[in-house]
């Protein structure tokens, strides 16, 4: 049940500051938007503690995909399966370790996103957060959702209101920056739509006795079973990658992404970053590597991790040649991104797990980066970097928020950042695969952390020391202040938790490796099944 | 012919439970409704009654009545009933029709109410004509015979063309009206040539008759396409698919569509684009069932494929002409007739699906009866969803048209704020004609993509057909997004008048009414509606 | 040409289609148009006539004759008060002059 309040909770708040009177101001907007967000953020950590006790104490470990607190209610029956029984399509909701982790980060990430549109958003405030609150309901329930076409479902009416928000509320070029981002993700889903559609379809052949073909957990195990050919996992795995990969974004499909983060508002950007990026590499996690694992090895390996190597090289140095400081966390995105890719297209536990916990990670560091640029902003009306320089006196928070965030985010040990790029590369650094060198790539993944140290640090040394350089602000009077205590709110849980996943990983770790183990069980068994039907013909 | 029918209808009315007087009666209200409008006003009490009372309650009535049969049907072991001497057929397939319609004309007298489109002057003839289109609709949706089948054709056009030109006074209505009926015209003779070849050469205008005479023509010829009459009735097979292709607007005989529908009312073309559709893509089910029996001729069977496999085709060429010519529209009716025609293309893919699988059957056996039923079934579905998205998009436009006198795009800028009860309903109904989930669009979309997909088992063309329906998809989303930007993303200017149309008004709750079900029963209690779809969709094959 | 049989019917029914289908495409002014789709109904009708004397379809082909009469009918009579309420707007029935509409 509580799966279906935290889905159910921001919707009803949306809906209900919808129906309020639009000439309401725009204060009790966000107040009430503030107190759905918390209450959000409390049940989904009430599920995640009945989520906890119960994979410790009641049910160990399993199979494949195995969701707990599972809801499953038939959704609709559409056509029959080759043994003539109709197929059910469920509303199959569930949560396991990786999907719990990623509610939590979203809960938070939308606490900090209401607080830091505070006095940012005036106009139409009650849409706005009704947006928000929609986009929250919508990433919860792609984590929550365990049938594939809820999953798609919830996938794509994610864009909606993220197309609003950067629509409505975003910068100058706003308009552009929606249509862009709208059109190119969704077409890329729909090819993605399409390899899954046939991926169920040729499943369904191969194991006329499966019912509900839609569900993961049935699916994934249907195929440990019955694995489809090499040759067709191969271009199944194209098909579907198309939407993931422009959603992560990797190199050559990551045009969308800055242009929206730069036109986004604060809050647009924090959740476009910290979560909505996520969706992509949840997506392979989820439908690529349990079903297709050849098909993974033979093609996703090799074209992920040079996708994933150009994209941190290139990321890391366009972002060192940014001067505006959002389009420069941008840039990052892509290159951060590229690690969890690499980690992930390594196959195996290091690999696997790097990546998870880099998705977590650049959540959180890349979200409050976002957080601080907007705070910035809206002190200063610029994001130049020439523009600024030696802050670091005059605000001395927003300072020492942006040095600890910026370590965060470069992966200095002790820090989040860290643990996931380490792990990435180490897994990298372990495949022996005939398909491609894992020492290389990870030598090359290795750069990018310098690279990302250069261009971060750079950016600290320039606007926040040496000699004070403020711009000419002379359209508003009023002094420029340090944080308050509204916009610490907003930052702290998120630099509390990058200090804690840095100091003490093992608990992220524990949490999600039942089902990483689950992944690689799944490769395991396909790898088994295809070498007793080699077995078997050759007798 | 006529002394058996007379008979029948004395007969009938003496006890049976489903006499074809009584069967008829949803038709007869109606008609009757007509006749009590127009001596109202020839006695003047439309001074004192609004006619369109008149009109509604008739028509609830009529629907009424239909429910009553329906249940009653439901309940009765019933496979088929056919009334008037088999000219006209009932079973769960028409009653659903009929509800359905019957719905949508309540829904479309309550829209010309809220919107005031005919003057009370006007109102008698506005609504015999919409309620005289809806009796032949009924028509088309119950025919069993050639006749039939032209007759609700017909009845139903006639009144459309006056309908079309009923904005008198305007240069652009009046020109419409003209080219539709001119058009029409000419489809309806061809159709009817087509029908007189088909009828003399099989001897038969009975649709269960058809078939058979078919099957036996097909046997006792060994070079069957040499044979002039058989090349003669191909050619009568292929004009009367030519009148079915002007009422669908499918590509090459759609020019009509934008031009009407930009000329004629909003509400109009709501009626048109849905009502007209369905009744059309019902009777086409009814004739395709009729013509295409599983084969005992190898010959005939290659013929069906043939047919099917052309009708898939032309299904994508008409969904993509429709995406891309919509794309540079800067007028509203305009863009959603070029929307409609792209529609037409994507539920005549579930007809190809249809006959291909039909055509994939061998004789005597019931392998893809059950394919062929969810064929017709997805159709349904998507009919059912069509009805509430074409016509909430037509009714927004029309309230839209009422507040700012304008049926331009460009002149939608910033009504998200003004308006948000008709921006959002019109988002609704924009994103579910993409078909974007959780909408009804999307599962409409899924059972006719779900039943073309079956269809590839039988020719693998039909594969390549969903994957252009599927591409297509993405044509769409560029059109129906520029609305939405425009409505929510640009300031609506200065000078533009402003306009208040609160949630709480017979508009907006017209606009909640019609938009909600896209959400709710149609996008994700699906199995509500399904069930009934499928009920509906398996009565047509009970017989084989 | 001892008897006249069905194919002579069909033959002339075929001419006035064509006839009819030649009229429409050709000619611009609406009541010409109108006049064609006249020939392709009455081609029809003289088809459901023959085909009623001299195959099995039998009364059948008579009864939809005189149905189509009256709805040919009805059709110009709707027809010929749409070219008048043009003619109305346009002072022309010429069909090509509606310019109004197009894109």
């Amino acid at each position: 049940m509580a799966i279906v309040i935290t889905i159910l909770l921001p919707l009803a708040a949306a809906a209900f500051l919808l129906l309020m009177d639009s000439r309401a101001p725009a204060s009790r907007a966000r107040w009430w938007a503030l107190v759905a967000t918390m209450l959000t953020c409390a049940v989904s950590l009430g599920l995640a503690s009945q989520f906890v006790s119960t994979v410790n104490s009641v049910l160990p470990k399993r199979g494949i995909i195995e969701p707990r607190l599972e809801v499953h209610h038939t959704w609709m029956t559409v056509g029959e399966t080759p043994a003539g029984e109709p197929i059910h399509l469920e509303i199959y909701l569930g949560v396991d370790g990786i999907s719990t982790a990623m509610i939590l980060l979203t809960t938070l990430l939308c606490i900090s996103a209401v607080l830091v549109s505070w006095t940012a958003v005036q106009e139409r405030a009650a849409e706005f957060y009704a947006a928000l609150l929609v986009l929250e309901a919508g990433l919860i329930g792609v984590f929550c959702a365990f049938d594939i076409l809820l999953f798609y479902v919830f996938f794509e009416f994610t864009l909606i209101p993220l197309f609003f928000l950067v629509g409505i509320w975003g910068g100058p070029l706003r308009r552009y920056a929606a249509g862009k981002f709208f059109i190119y993700t969704l077409a890329g889903s729909l090819i993605t739509l399409l390899g899954l559609i046939s991926m169920v379809g040729m499943t369904m052949q191969a194991v006329p006795t499966l019912t509900t073909p839609f569900s993961m957990p049935a699916l994934a195990d249907a195929l440990a079973t019955h694995p489809l050919p090499a040759e067709v996992q191969g271009s199944l795995f194209l098909a579907i990658a198309a939407g993931f990969l422009v959603k992560v974004p990797l190199f050559p499909f990551h045009t969308w992404l800055p242009l929206a983060h730069v036109e986004a508002p604060t809050a647009g950007s924090v959740l476009l970053a910290g979560v909505l990026l996520k969706l992509g590499s949840y997506g392979f996690l989820r439908l690529c590597l349990p079903m297709l694992p050849a098909g993974c090895a033979a093609v996703g390996m090799p074209l992920i991790a040079v996708l994933s190597v150009i994209g941190i090289i290139y990321g890391s140095l366009c972002a060192l040649a940014q001067n505006d400081i959002k389009k420069l966390v941008a840039y990052s995105s892509v290159a951060h991104l590229g690690f969890c890719m690499l980690g992930m297209f390594a196959l195996n536990i290091e690999g696997i797990t790097g990546g998870v916990l880099q998705m977590i990670n650049h959540g959180l560091s890349t979200g409050a980066l976002f957080c601080l640029v907007g705070m910035f902003y809206e002190r200063y009306h610029t994001r130049m970097l020439s523009d600024l320089g030696g802050l670091a006196t005059k605000l001395p928070r927003l300072g020492v928020m942006m040095v600890f965030i910026a370590f965060a985010s470069i992966g200095l040990p002790g820090l989040n950042g860290f643990v996931g790029e380490v792990l990435a590369l180490a897994g990298m650094f372990k495949v022996q695969s005939p398909y491609l060198n894992g020492m290389t790539y990870a030598a090359l993944g290795a750069m990018g952390v310098v690279l990302g140290a250069w261009y971060l640090l750079g950016v600290l040394q320039k606007a926040f020391f040496g000699p004070l350089q403020e711009p000419v602000h002379d359209d508003h009077a009023e002094p420029i202040l340090d944080l308050n205590a509204r916009e610490m709110l907003a930052i702290t849980p998120l630099a509390l938790m990058c200090l804690y996943l840095g100091l003490f990983p093992q608990t992220l770790i524990d949490l999600i490796q039942p089902d990483i183990n689950g992944v690689l069980q799944a490769s395991a068994a396909q790898a088994q099944a295809v070498a007793e039907q080699v077995a078997a013909l050759s007798r | 012919m006529f002394s058996t029918l007379l008979n029948q209808i004395l007969s009938d009315s003496t006890g049976q439970p489903f006499g074809s007087l009584q069967l008829f009666g949803p038709e007869l209200t109606l008609s009757a409704g007509i006749v009590l409008m127009l001596l109202a006003r020839l006695c003047g009490i439309d001074r004192r009654l609004p006619t369109h009372w008149i009109a509604l309650w008739m028509t609830f009535i009529a629907f009424s009545l239909g429910v009553f049969q329906f249940v009653e049907f439901s309940r009765s072991d019933l496979g088929t009933v056919e009334y008037f001497s088999g000219l006209m057929v009932f079973d769960r397939f028409s009653a659903l029709f009929r509800l359905g319609l019957l719905l949508f004309l309540i829904f479309t007298i309550t829209l010309t109410v809220i919107s005031g489109i005919p003057d009370r002057d006007d109102a008698p003839d506005f609504y015999s004509l919409l309620m005289g289109a809806s009796v032949g609709m009924l028509l088309m949706g119950g025919a069993n015979h050639l006749l039939m089948l032209f007759l609700g054709v017909e009845m139903s056009s006639v009144p459309s063309y006056a309908m079309v030109g009923f904005l008198k006074g305007r240069k652009a209505s009046s020109e419409a009206a003209l080219k539709f009926v001119v058009y029409g015209a000419g489809a309806a003779g061809v159709m009817l040539y087509g029908i007189s070849l088909i009828a003399g050469l099989l001897g038969t205008a009975e649709f269960p008759q058809i078939a058979i005479q078919l099957q036996t023509l097909f046997a006792g010829e060994s070079a069957a396409l040499s044979n002039p009459a058989i090349r003669l009735l191909m050619l009568g097979i292929l004009m009367l698919l030519v009148g079915f292709a002007f009422k669908l607007s499918v590509v090459p005989f759609h020019f009509w569509t934008p031009d009407v529908f930009q000329g004629a009312s909003a509400e109009v073309g709501g009626f048109l684009s849905v009502a007209s559709k369905s009744a059309a893509f019902v009777l086409l089910v009814r004739t395709v069932l009729a013509f295409v029996t599983p084969a005992s001729s190898a010959d005939l069977g290659q013929i069906y494929l043939t047919l099917g496999l052309g009708i898939g085709v032309i299904a994508a060429i008409t969904a993509t002409f429709g995406n891309l010519a919509a794309y540079s529209q800067t007028n509203m009716k305009r863009l959603l007739a070029y929307s409609t025609i792209a529609h037409s293309g994507y539920m005549l893919m579930a007809i190809a699906a249809l006959i291909v699988l039909r055509a994939g059957l061998e004789p005597g056996s019931t392998g893809y009866d059950d394919r062929c039923a969810r064929a017709v079934e997805g159709l349904l579905y998507y009919l059912a969803v069509y009805f509430f998205m074409n016509l909430g998009a037509f009714a927004i436009t029309a309230l839209i048209r009422n507040e700012t006198f304008s049926e331009e795009i460009e002149d939608y800028a910033g009504l998200g704020f003004q308006a948000p009860i008709l921006a959002i309903g019109m988002g609704m109904c924009l994103f579910s004609l993409v078909g974007l989930p959780p909408l009804g669009g999307f599962v409409g979309k899924l059972f006719i993509f779900a039943a073309v997909y079956d269809s590839g088992f039988v020719h693998p063309l039909m594969w390549g057909i969903l994957a252009i329906g599927g591409l297509n998809t993405v044509f769409s989303l560029f059109y129906y997004i520029r609305v939405m930007k425009t409505m929510y993303l640009q300031e609506r200017p200065a000078t533009a008048r402003a306009l208040r149309v609160p949630a709480w008004s017979y508009s907006g709750a017209f606009v909640l009414i019609l938009t909600l079900p896209l959400l709710l029963p149609l996008g994700t209690a699906v199995q509500l509606v399904s069930g009934v779809a499928k009920r509906a969709a398996m009565s047509l094959f009970a017989g084989l | 040409m001892d008897t006249v049989g069905l194919n002579s019917y069909l033959l002339v029914a075929a001419m006035l289609f064509v006839c009819g289908v030649v009229c429409m495409a050709v000619k611009r002014n609406g009541i010409g148009i109108l006049m064609g789709v006249e020939l392709v109904l009455n081609g029809a009708n003289l088809n459901l006539v023959a085909f009623a004397r001299y195959t099995v379809l039998g009364l059948d082909g008579q009864v939809m004759a005189l149905f189509v009469i009256v709805l040919a009918a009805a059709e110009a009579a709707i027809a010929l008060a749409i070219a008048l309420n043009f003619y109305n707007n346009h002072l022309t029935i010429d069909v090509d002059r509606g310019s109004e509409l197009q894109g």
